[in-house]
Order: C-alpha cells, then structure tokens, then sequence
C-alpha cells in the first residue's frame, strides 16, 4: 500500500508517500478541531467509483479513496480488524496535507467522532461547567 | 520486560520474610531493628522541637503518629521471620523485645501532647532507654550476623 | 502579558513546578543515608531534562503538534502503542504518589486522617482541570511552590559545615554504612525523579496550550535553563536538611513527616508553614500536571481531540481520561497502600521507561520535515545522545537493582 498515486485535490502532481505521509497522522478539519488519526487508507481503482467495493487487478493503478479510522490493535492477535467497524473519510474532503492531514468540512459530520458527540451531548453539557470557556475573562 | 517488572515489583513488596538461612534472617532483622531505632529518634527529635516551641502539636502529632506506625511494622516484621536454628531464635527473640518496648514510649508521646502526662523529662528518659535497648539489640544481632 | 515581567513570571513558575513528590521524598530520603554523595545526580538529571525539555517545546513551538501525536507517527501504531501503554502507567503511578503526597502534606498541617484527605484531594485537582484556565493553574502552582525556598532557608539558618557538605557534593563515595548496590539503586531513584517522563509529555503539550510559536522560543529556553537549575538547587537543599539534622541522629526518611523536622528546627513554626505550603502547592501542581499528561498521551495517540484550552464538552475523551486516572489513583490509594512507598517505585519505574520517553523527541527534534530550519544542532544533538546512552544503562539496572537490595532496604 505504500504508494499509491493520489488524486489531487490542491496541489497538482504532487506525490505523497502513504505510509509516510498519511498513515498515523492527526486529521484535523476545517476549523483546526481534531477528528481523528489516519488508522488505515482506502484504495481504488483510478476512475471508479469509490463507493462500489470491487477487487483490485494487479496491476491496477491504485488511488487512496478514503481514510480510515477505528480499532488499530486488532492485527495482533491475529487477523485484520474488521472494515465494517471502521470509520470512512472520503478522500475528497482532504485538502492539504502537511504535519497533519486537514480536511475541508466540519468533524461533526463525520462517524469517527460520535464517541465524542455522544459524550458531549448526553454527559459532559450536563455538568455544571461542561461548556464553560476555560479562555474566557471570568 | 514486563516480567522482569512484575518479578522486580513482587519481590519489592514482599517483606524479607522469604530469605532462610541464618545469615539472611539476621540481615533482616538487623533491618528491622533500625527502622524502629529511625523512628524512636524520629520521636525524640519531635518531642524537643515541640519543647523548645519550633514544632506546633498537629505536626508532632504526625510525625509520632508515623513513628508509630513504623515502630509496629518493624515489631511484625521481626515477629514473622522464620529463624531456622535455636541460636537466631533467641536472638530474634531479644530483638522483638527491644522493638516491643519502644512501642509504649512512642506511644506516650500522643498522650504527652494532648494531656501533658506524663512529664516531658520522663518522657525523654523512657524514649532515650528504648533507644539504648534497640542499639544493644542490633548490636547483638550484627555480631551474631558477622559471625555467621 | 509580555515583557520581563512575562519572563520573571516563567522562571519563578519553573522553579516552583520543578519539584513534585518523586523529589520532595527521594530527596530527603537519600540526604539522610547518604548525605550530599548522591547529589551529582541531582546535577546531571538537570541538565538532561533542561535539554529534552528545551527539545520537546521547541517541537511543539515549531510544528505546533504535540509529542505523542509525533511518536505515534513516527514509530507507527504497534511500538508507539507499546510506548503508550508503558507511559500511561508511569504516568498513572506518579499521579498517584502525587495525591498521596498531597495527602501526607496536607496532614502536616491538620489533625485529619490522610486516608480522608485523599479523595478530597483528588476532586480539587478535577475541579481545577474542569474549571481553571491553564494559564492560571500554571502560575498560582509554580508561585506557591516557590515557598519550597523554605529549605534552602532552612539549610542556611542551621548553620552546618559546608566544607564537608561540599566535600561530599564533589567527591563522592559510598558511605560506609551502606552497600554500593543500595547506592546506586537510589542513584537511579534520583534521576528517575528529576528526569520523569510526564514532565515532557507535559512540557509539550503545554506549548500547544499555550500557543506557543517560533517568536516564544527564546522564552521557553530561557524559563527551562533557569528556573530548571533552581528548582535542582532547592532539591539538593532539601537532602542537605535531612543530611545535616536526621542522618546524625540515625533517623532514616520513611514519612512525609521526617521530611520537615529540619525546617522546624531551623526556623520554627514560621518557616514550617511556609514550607508546608509549598509541599502542598508541589505536589499539587505535579498531581495537576500527570493527570493532563495521562489525558494528553491517550488523546495524542488516538487522535482525540484535546486540550484544556477548550471547553470541557469540546475535548469530552480527553476529560475522561483524566477522571479515570484520578479515580484509579483514589482507588489504589484507598487500599491502605503507603504513599512513600508509591513514591518511592514511582521513580524508579520512571527510571526504567525514561529512553521510551526520550527517544522519540530526539528523533523528531532532528526531523526537517516537523523542523524546518529549527533542527537540533551539533551540540545539542550530542548532548542528547550522550543522554540516551546513559538513560537506557540506568533503565537495564533499575529492575535488576530493585531485586538485588529489595528495593533499597
């Protein structure tokens, strides 16, 4: 998976190295806010649609079509963790990447921060000073 | 690397109470006999600061209610060495006597604090002959130990 | 606030959030069994966190990512998980001798039992990671933590001789009252302390808290290399007390009581209440510090999002992370276990996961793609390898040592 041509979203020609680039980076979206890191990448053939899940020819010329995130850890007892429980980025939601990879939406619309979500909303906007700017002049 | 964590934390908690041979059950009871000894001079000391006014009652109180705790621990881990001949048996008899006997001083400090009795020269005298105990009974045993 | 007042202001919070429980009681334990013949370590384990302190904070400063988020980059998600796991753990374990030491501290000053002290202790530092800006924690921390001068104080007014304190400072040997594996076992203890892991995770993360950039550097390098020192100078202080007052009088350190009895003696009720403030201010900050550390590790690896610059339900992972780890550190105190001892191997499994904590910061301080222009220089690079060298000989004979005088008995 190491390297795989990318699409270019802002910046024409250029060629990233996955495993260096991408993989084990902080996502952070349109705001600065962390979403999540890039756990695993997604790939396709060049011209597919990337929604359609088919086997890849060998000597396809493959493209990262989304990024990944979820358990890590599986593969050491055994196995792949299971695609199903990860968390899908598109790939066209990336728009630079350098010391983290940022995206051009907002985290919440992604499933990888629904932990997160689900705690703000049901348990820490509960608690008196859940959503007290710690920055702002008392 | 784990396991030599684990192996190195388990045999850190486990008091000396494993070690068998003569020479072993003396080394630790040596050890034991000046933890108790630390923590009579702990009292001592705490006792003359009080006296001269540099050491208000509430950290005294802290600082004989540590002393005594050690005093306690240092009598139970003499108690449950196993001695392996009759020889250190009596030795760790003698030395569990000494450890005992400045329980009771140690103690009195609390009740000196709070009630005044009993008198603070007493008071010193009994803490200063505990100490003397627990020298002549390390003293022993270090002479037994080297002798081993 | 800029300006010198900015500077002084970073120094003295250095110099206060220097010393944390692992210090306070390594410290006075090792002055009153071995005097001052142990204080060159105090000295060298300075200089190594002044130099990986710097390092880290200018990683944070230029690329604006905190460390673990690095490490896990860099070492990928087996090794840099491994590292994880083990960090946690120290980190854990050094929360946990902190809230026990606030504990002890607060006992000196109050006829309460600690055992009650403890939880409360525990829901003042949530309350203060919940509600306090960082910038204010850090300040009133660090300020109060200064008092800890008491003992340099204190070591003044006892009068001792100096000419032997410095014999013992500069020519070291092994006192004749204790074998040389026992000496080198605390030697490991002492680094283990001045050089601990969270300190770095901390340090770090910190700088992204702060927002700090390039244009903050020089600050930061100068808060490190000064007030860092200090705050060794007040560590050797503290074993000159124990070595001058309890090690004549065979009193070995076993209790966060011992610790203080010098500082009575040299100044009284006075210079006790100062002192005590400062102890309770110590390991206060130091409680504040490891719990952040244990939620910045945990949110760095996973890519949580963090921070206490946000607003609690904006980093709700991070936040209960936090709570668990004060919950596991209330809980294993409340098993009846003694603080010191917590202290005590907390230092010492610092010690052992030290290189896991510095490697990876000097890997990436030399990275020109996280760097730029700001990669380390020759000098520094030495320096740090120098260190490494030394961190990963100590770490391979901490646990064998441990064994060996079981534990420092």
């Amino acid at each position: 998976m190491s390297t795989g041509l990318l699409p270019e979203p802002d910046q024409p020609g250029r060629v990233v190295d996955a495993e260096l680039h991408l993989l084990d980076r902080q996502v952070l979206d349109v705001d600065g806010e962390p979403v999540c890191t890039v756990d695993d990448l997604e790939l396709g053939a060049v011209g597919d649609d990337p929604d359609i899940d088919r086997p890849l020819a060998g000597d396809t010329t493959v493209v990262v079509t989304a990024l990944l995130s979820g358990p890590v850890l599986g593969g050491v007892v055994g196995g792949r963790p299971d695609s199903s429980r990860r968390h899908r980025i598109a790939w066209r939601y990336v728009t630079d990447i350098g010391t983290a990879v940022h995206l051009g939406a907002h985290g919440e619309q992604f499933s990888a921060t629904w932990v997160e979500r689900w705690l703000r909303e049901r348990v820490f906007s509960r608690i008196p000073g859940g959503r007290h700017d710690p920055e702002a002049d008392e | 690397m784990l396991v030599g964590v684990l192996a190195g934390t388990l045999t850190g908690c486990t008091p000396a109470g494993t070690r068998s041979d003569a020479a072993n059950v003396l080394g630790s009871i040596v050890e034991h006999l000046e933890a108790a000894s630390s923590a009579v001079a702990t009292a001592t000391l705490a006792v003359e600061l009080h006296e001269q006014g540099r050491l208000p009652a509430v950290t005294t109180d802290a600082a004989v209610d540590d002393a005594t705790l050690t005093v306690s621990e240092a009598v139970h881990g003499i108690t449950t060495v196993v001695a392996p001949d009759a020889g250190t048996a009596g030795l760790r008899t003698t030395a569990i006597g000494a450890a005992s006997a400045a329980l009771g001083p140690v103690a009195d400090v609390r009740t000196w604090l709070a009630d005044g009795a009993p008198e603070g020269d007493d008071l010193r005298t009994a803490l200063d002959e505990a100490a003397t105990d627990l020298e002549a009974a390390t003293t022993a045993v270090e002479q037994a130990e080297a002798a081993q | 606030m800029r300006g010198p007042l900015a500077v002084a202001l970073g120094i003295l919070t250095a110099i206060g959030g220097f010393l944390d429980a692992g210090d306070l009681v390594t410290n006075a334990v090792v002055g009153s069994r071995f005097g001052l013949t142990l204080a060159w370590v105090v000295v060298m384990g300075v200089i190594g966190i002044c130099v990986f302190a710097h390092m880290s904070g200018k990683v944070a400063a230029v690329s604006g990512r905190a460390t673990f988020e690095i490490i896990r980059e860099r070492l990928g998600p087996r090794a840099a998980g491994a590292n994880l796991v083990a960090s946690l753990a120290v980190t854990v374990l050094t929360l946990t001798a902190e809230i026990g030491g606030m504990a002890l501290a607060l006992q000196l000053a109050s006829s309460v039992e600690r055992r009650l002290w403890m939880p409360v202790a525990a829901l003042a530092v949530w309350l203060v990671l919940w509600r306090v800006r960082f910038q204010v924690m850090e300040n009133v921390t660090g300020l109060l933590g200064l008092t800890l001068i008491g003992f340099a104080v204190a070591l003044y007014l006892l009068g001792p001789d100096w000419g032997e304190l410095a014999r013992q400072t500069l020519q070291p040997a092994v006192p004749p009252s204790e074998g040389a594996a026992v000496y080198w076992y605390f030697a490991i203890a002492l680094l283990g302390a001045a050089m601990t892991p969270y300190e770095v995770f901390f340090f770090s993360s910190g700088g992204v808290e702060e927002r700090w950039t390039v244009k903050d550097l020089a600050t930061s390098r100068l808060n490190v290399f000064v007030g860092f020192p200090f705050g060794g100078v007040l560590s050797i202080a503290i074993a000159g007390c124990a070595a001058v007052v309890l090690l004549p009088l065979g009193i070995e350190v076993d209790a966060m009581s011992q610790i203080v009895l010098p500082v009575a003696q040299a100044g009284g009720p006075l210079l006790l209440a100062v002192v005590i403030v400062g102890l309770v201010s110590a390991t206060t900050g130091a409680a504040l510090e490891t719990a952040l550390s244990a939620g910045y590790t945990l949110s760095q690896y996973l890519g949580w999002s963090w921070g206490k610059f946000r607003r609690p339900a904006e980093a709700a992972r991070f936040h209960v992370a936090m709570i668990v780890a004060l919950v596991v550190a209330v809980g294993v105190l409340m098993t009846g276990v003694d603080p010191i001892a917590v202290t005590e191997y907390s230092v010492v499994f610092s010690a052992v996961a030290l290189p896991l904590t510095y490697l990876p910061i000097l890997v990436v301080a030399n990275d020109p793609e996280y760097m730029g222009e700001h990669v380390n220089g020759r000098v520094l690079n030495a320096v740090g390898t120098l260190y490494l060298v030394i961190l990963v000989v100590a770490s391979a004979a901490a646990v064998p040592l441990m064994i060996v005088t079981e534990a420092g008995a």
